[in-house]
């Protein structure tokens, strides 16, 4: 995963990401911008799935499959 | 106290809305206006245009369910308390005029036909209008299916029209064309399809609009010079046209019609016969030309509504020329995180 | 305290399509229907399950009889049987007075077997086994031909019970309707019409009764009914001044539309539907302005979808989750199209059973059956939604419980709301035995070792 993209992205409260050099715009929820923050602080996807368990109501299951899928769009969206 | 209208349309774009001309006509007129703008999409033009339109509000599509487009109205009310509401586009007159005494609860009023006079107008019965007020319609043939289309253009002839219940309409030269446009415009707009004849001839076009008991509160007519490929006026030119007043008032008069129209028509270059081509149910994109010539529709139906003296003269001189340009506008990337994040400028 | 839990969510933006509120159809939850909770259905009778509601058939039923007998003096409701031929369903209709309208051998025999005399029964269709033409003239049924080989067929089986036997006739039109349906009955325009009832007037064992037309399904404009009207008025008159005979009754069939949202309309249907009353008013209205008091035949009507579909749900539960490698947010539901036989027009409301928080996007149902068409909902506008959420999609009461197959799975229960509040299984689940039991395996075949 190539996390260098991450720094150059305006990633505002609202939920709304502008990628200054592809010009795309995205929006997020609170969640995923919570994501985005962990990717940004370097964190593993093992570290970021249980952080979300500490802060969040959920089980471990639903978390790792709701992580991977975002990662998955992230990639998709040649975000990471 | 500012009067408040809520305007739909405003995408000012390669096939305009008559929103942002609406918007413009109330802002020259002789009342104090809050304009509110209604949108679709975030990047409707008429959004970013805070000189003609103070807010806007991204609205549910009327292809959605009838309930969230009456609570989205309801939410925009609670905030703005709308006077009036000038509806400009033809898929979202149905959801309007159905919920009609909704609004009128509420206290947001609206000059709109009835269901029964937005029916009469359907491009599925213009031959019978047609012949009430003494005018032709080109032959026509609804369609559902391609093999309807087989038979309507063996019927028809080519060139012919293929045209959206809703919206465009397209030129086409063969059976293949006319497929390719049929498929085009179902993805879109459902159907039916109308295959219309093809007249050659001069197009005009009069906006005008009624007060719902038989009389028009002003009508102004135009001859369309250009066209753009979408078939949307560029230019066009005022005219003092008698026969095609009348005609256009006897539609009011015959339909009690309530509301914003176009009227537009052919006149076939061979027989100099009028053809009736459309009746639109809602100002056109070219409104603010005639409200530039004094004929303010917009200013007059939002007096008419609020029970406010207005003006019903047609006096406008011929040979005024309206001329359509692109224009551009710069815009920082925050302004469209605030609509389309929120829903609202 | 931890925070509640929204599915992580992230969306490009797509220049044309970015409305925030987008094309939400039906966006909303309910927790239960007319007051019971979902769970108590899927606790009772599995997942999935058809609910129907006897209050809400007898009401809309309510509505429109008394809508069409008090504009028409002789009006006359005979229900279709493949819009719902459960018995459940057919003993409403019928304690409500309802005829029935049959309009195939087997439908015939179930309406017999509920108990429905035989001169209770409109027996309809374009096909008509000769047997079974033969037990419905002997037991008095209207039976309404539908062409000419069936006119012969008719007079044979008159001949062979020595009866001379009242017949009536369907017939197709022009109503301005497209795509008209010409391919039912005999053509007025074309003067076919004529000629039937001219050959039906010859004929020693066949007489005319009646006239019966159907001029299409989910007709969205009332109008066409007024042509039908008018038209099949305009043949009476000329028939029995012709042949100096009483028409004794019109039935004008159904394909009044419901409130479901066919694909490739634009509207949602509670504005582009207009309501029952105007198509009653079409069909009496005009029958007052074109009859005289003293000639007024029995009217009917077959309306089968616009009283029951409305009165009918299915819940079906989420399996499981899947995002396609285009990024299309997918779910796989445990009833597919082999129950939705509907699902080829409609464009079903969805409803989920609890309010879930998260970004709403287009979604694709998918059914459980392993076939690539097995798509309930092309594009549902959704929340996230955890395995196990309850979907409630809508209207259901029309034809799914009469087209659905038997392929793969079996065949789920369907439950009825009765009036008092209580539910009653009013089709169990099927089991093994209901799908092999007319199954026969050869001798040669019987033995094998793997």
């Amino acid at each position: 995963m190539d996390r260098d993209k991450l720094s150059v992205l305006a990633i505002s409260d609202s939920g709304f990401i502008f990628d200054p050099v592809t010009g795309h715009s995205y929006t997020a929820n609170a969640t995923g911008l919570r994501i985005f923050e962990l990717l940004k602080e370097d964190k593993s996807e093992d570290e970021i799935k249980s952080i979300l368990m500490e802060e969040f109501e959920t089980t471990e299951d639903e978390v790792s499959v709701d992580v991977d899928d975002f990662i998955e769009n992230l990639k998709k969206y040649f975000l990471v | 106290m500012k009067i408040v209208v809520a305007v739909s349309g405003i995408n000012a774009v390669d096939n305009p809305g008559p929103g942002t001309g609406i918007c413009k006509a109330l802002k020259e007129s002789d009342l104090d206006i809050r304009t509110i703008g209604l949108a679709y999409d975030a990047m409707e033009p008429g959004v970013y245009m805070d000189n003609i339109i103070d807010k806007s509000y991204i609205m549910p599509y009327p292809s959605g369910s009838r309930e969230a487009f009456i609570e989205r109205i309801k939410h925009i009310h609670s905030v703005e308390k709308i006077d009036v509401i000038i509806s400009a586009l033809d898929a979202e007159l149905p959801i309007y005029m159905d919920i009609e005494p909704v609004l009128q609860e509420l206290g947001i009023k609206m000059l709109i036909p009835t269901k029964e006079m937005f029916k009469t107008r359907d491009k599925l019965r213009l031959k019978e209008l047609a012949e009430t007020i003494g005018v032709k319609a080109p032959e026509y043939r609804s369609c559902t299916s391609i093999r309807d289309l087989h038979d309507s253009t063996e019927n028809v002839g080519f060139p012919c029209m293929v045209k959206g219940p809703f919206y465009e309409a397209f030129k086409a030269n063969n059976i293949s064309e006319a497929e390719g446009y049929f498929h085009k415009i179902a993805m879109a707009w459902g159907y039916p399809i109308i295959v219309q004849k093809f007249i050659t001839g001069d197009e005009y076009d009069v906006i005008g609009c009624g007060d719902g008991k038989g009389n028009d509160i002003g009508v102004f007519a135009i001859r369309k010079m250009t066209i753009t490929k979408l078939g949307k006026v560029w230019n066009a030119v005022s005219i003092k046209n008698e026969k095609l007043i009348e005609a256009t008032r006897k539609v009011v008069k015959g339909l009690s019609w309530r509301g914003g129209f176009e009227f537009e028509v052919l006149v076939e270059s061979s027989s100099q016969d009028i053809y009736v081509l459309e009746i639109n149910p809602r100002f056109p994109a070219w409104v603010y030309f005639a409200a530039g010539c004094g004929i303010n529709l917009p200013e007059r139906m939002v007096k008419l509504l609020l029970n406010k003296e207005y003006e019903t003269n047609s006096n406008y001189d011929s040979g005024k020329l309206m001329i359509r340009f692109t224009n551009e506008m710069i815009k920082d990337i925050k302004d469209f995180e605030q609509i389309s994040t929120t829903g609202e400028t | 305290m931890k925070k509640e839990y929204i599915k992580p969510y992230i969306k490009k933006q797509t220049a044309g399509i970015m409305n925030k509120f987008g094309v939400s159809y039906n966006k909303g939850h309910r927790e239960d229907i007319l007051g019971i909770p979902i769970g108590n259905f899927t606790d009772k009778f599995g997942s999935p399950v058809f609910v129907l509601s006897e209050k809400l058939i007898r009401e809309r039923y309510r509505k429109i009889y008394s809508h069409f007998s008090s504009k028409y003096p002789k009006a006359k409701m005979s229900w279709s049987y493949k819009t719902n031929y459960l018995d459940a369903v057919c003993s409403i209709m019928h304690q409500e007075g309802e005829t029935a309208e049959v309009v195939s051998d087997f439908e015939y025999q179930k309406a017999r077997r509920l108990g429905v005399p035989g001169n209770k029964i409109i027996y309809n269709g374009p096909y008509k086994p000769i047997e079974s033409l033969k037990v419905a003239f002997q037991e008095g049924a209207m039976v309404n031909l539908d062409n000419f080989d069936e006119l012969i067929k008719a007079e044979d089986a008159a001949k062979s019970i020595n009866k001379k036997v009242p017949v009536g006739i369907r017939v197709n039109m022009d109503t301005g309707v497209y795509p008209q349906w010409s391919r039912f009955g005999f053509n007025i325009e074309n003067n076919s019409a004529f000629n039937a009832v001219k050959r039906i007037q010859h004929s020693e064992n066949l007489y005319l009764e009646g006239i019966h037309c159907h001029i299409g399904t989910f007709m969205l404009d009332p109008n066409a009914y007024r042509e039908a009207v008018k038209k099949v008025v305009a043949l009476m008159r000329k028939i029995e001044i012709m042949f100096k005979i009483n028409i004794k009754y019109l039935d004008f069939g159904g394909g009044f539309p419901s409130m479901n949202k066919l694909k490739g309309t634009y509207l949602p249907p509670e504005v582009s539907v207009p309501p029952v009353e105007e198509f009653i008013d079409a069909v009496a209205d005009t029958l007052l302005e074109e009859l005289k008091p003293d000639e007024y035949p029995d009217v009917y009507l077959e309306t089968g979808r616009s009283i029951i579909d409305e009165a009918g749900w299915l819940i079906t539960s989420v399996d499981a989750v899947k995002r396609l490698p285009d990024g299309t947010k997918s779910y796989i539901i445990d009833a597919g199209v082999n129950l939705l036989y509907t699902s080829t027009w409609y464009n079903y409301k969805v409803e989920i059973d609890r309010e879930l928080h998260g970004a709403y996007e287009n979604s694709v149902i998918y059914g459980p059956l392993c076939m690539n068409i097995d798509v309930v909902v092309e594009s549902a506008f959704l929340p996230p939604l955890p395995i196990g959420t309850r979907l409630i999609l809508s209207p259901m009461g029309a034809y799914n419980v009469t087209q659905w197959m038997q392929f793969i799975r079996y065949r789920p229960a369907v439950a009825m709301i009765m009036e008092d509040g209580s539910l009653e299984e009013i089709r169990r689940p099927e089991t093994l035995d209901d799908v092999v039991g007319p199954e026969r395996i050869p001798e040669k075949l019987k033995k094998f070792e793997l």
